[in-house]
């Protein structure tokens, strides 16, 4: 009895041995492949080309003179970006483990000075630095920040990247996520919990812009 | 004669190029909303997506905010959805410029057209703002903008140039908020920058944005 219940034990023994080596090797690789599997190179030809793209905070309209990159969590990725922890009762507090990367640029941003109704035209601004935050594995754009010379952030302390020249552009990563299902919208056609008149009683009207539906310019 | 009228033209050309080349790119944004000054620390939009189409490599982005104009220069918080020529699929985006001139930005999400979702900037004090997206329960993000109350609030629509279609959104059961309350937008006014863009009115706080489709 004995003669049989060693070899068996023996044999358990070496396969719960394997396994566990297995498991092991498994989630050392998945947490590398989860915490950068964008190579350095990769990750500052998409916040580049991100960067670059039209938007309506403004954008890099030259080639940047200077990159540089770090992996990291997004919860410290925003403490870099805004100088303040992710509010962690947000959605993107609940995020703050996401692996991302932090690409810094300088170059020449246009920041456009938002129009606003019946006043002057203020001429676009140019500021020289800019954060991409892009998702580490799959290059999902997640924000983008723009600092004028008077408020530009710390980044000697990130390593410095190599700026791709010329080669093929990156396709930006395919976004096929499910549609987010709409919730309720609030009571339609000014309802009873807004009142009608728009403002209290008694509250002096505050000058108005030009009414008009004709182009302002 | 013949010759001066050369000159002349060669010399309109020649400046003209350089005018050309010189140009650096133009930040040329359109914009159709509805609107009004009314001092407030909230907006809200229940706004419909669409797929508007994208033709020289911009965006077109449709989105209710509000704004704090201080000498002229003009500083805002909003959310909308956003789509461009390089990802035509419509996410959530906001976006502010706090008074220190930096600007933020983030996108997210995935608003299915037709349908209309909750869009809304809310102040908390302390010049943070809540900035949230179909959920109004839980903020999307809590962002710092330097001013507490703003002198305007909008919905409507934004593209990078003429070239891009809007819409065509409802920007429905459009409200601000002052002082704790909410009021309906019903002294909106329409305002369009361009006029391939229009602003038409769906009902007395509701309108719809759209053109160049």
């Amino acid at each position: 009895m004995q003669r049989v219940k060693r070899p068996f034990i023996l044999a358990v023994g070496v396969l719960l041995t394997a396994v566990i080596a297995l498991i092991g090797v498994f989630t050392i690789h998945g947490q590398g492949t989860q915490a950068a599997p964008l190579d350095q190179g990769t990750a500052v030809r998409l916040a580049i080309q991100a960067a670059q793209r039209p938007m309506p905070e403004g954008w890099l309209t030259t080639a940047p003179l200077e990159a540089r990159a770090k992996a990291m969590s997004f919860g410290t990725a925003y403490q870099i970006k805004n100088g303040r922890p992710l509010d962690a009762s947000t959605k993107l507090g609940q995020d703050a483990n996401r692996s991302t990367w932090l690409v810094v640029l300088r170059g020449d941003f246009t920041v456009p000075n938002e129009p606003a109704p019946g006043k002057p035209t203020v001429p676009p601004l140019t500021y020289h630095q800019g954060v991409v935050v892009l998702d580490a594995s799959t290059g999902e754009l997640l924000s983008v920040a723009l600092y004028p010379p008077t408020h530009e952030i710390a980044d000697s302390a990130l390593p410095q990247a190599t700026i791709p020249t010329g080669g093929t552009t990156l396709s930006e990563p395919a976004l096929s996520k499910p549609t987010d299902g709409p919730l309720p919208t609030r009571v339609r056609n000014g309802g009873a919990t807004i009142p009608a008149n728009g403002l209290p009683a008694g509250t002096p009207r505050p000058s108005n812009g030009p009414a008009t539906a004709t182009p302002a310019r | 004669m013949r010759r001066t009228t050369a000159y002349t033209l060669v010399s309109i050309l020649a400046v003209g190029l350089l005018w050309m080349g010189s140009s650096a790119p133009v930040a040329a944004l359109e914009n159709a909303w509805g609107y009004n000054y009314d001092a407030n620390q909230a907006s809200y939009a229940a706004i419909e997506t669409a797929n508007p189409a994208i033709r020289d490599g911009g965006f077109s982005y449709m989105r209710t905010g509000v704004q704090r104009i201080i000498n002229g220069n003009v500083y805002y918080v909003e959310i909308g959805w956003y789509v461009s020529a390089s990802n035509p699929n419509p996410r959530y985006h906001w976006t502010y410029r706090a008074t220190n001139g930096v600007v933020d930005s983030g996108e997210g999400g995935a608003p299915g057209c037709c349908n209309g979702y909750n869009y809304q900037v809310l102040d908390v004090g302390a010049g943070d703002w809540q900035i949230f997206y179909n959920d109004l329960s839980t903020p999307v993000v809590t962002v710092g903008t330097g001013f507490d109350t703003a002198d305007d609030y909008f919905s409507g629509g934004e593209t990078s140039s003429a070239n891009n279609a809007m819409g065509i959104s409802g920007n429905w059961n459009v409200s601000y908020r002052r002082n704790g309350t909410w009021y309906c937008a019903c002294d909106w006014q329409p305002w369009i920058t361009n006029s391939v863009y229009y602003v038409a009115r769906l009902n007395n706080t509701s309108w719809q944005v759209g053109g160049n489709n």
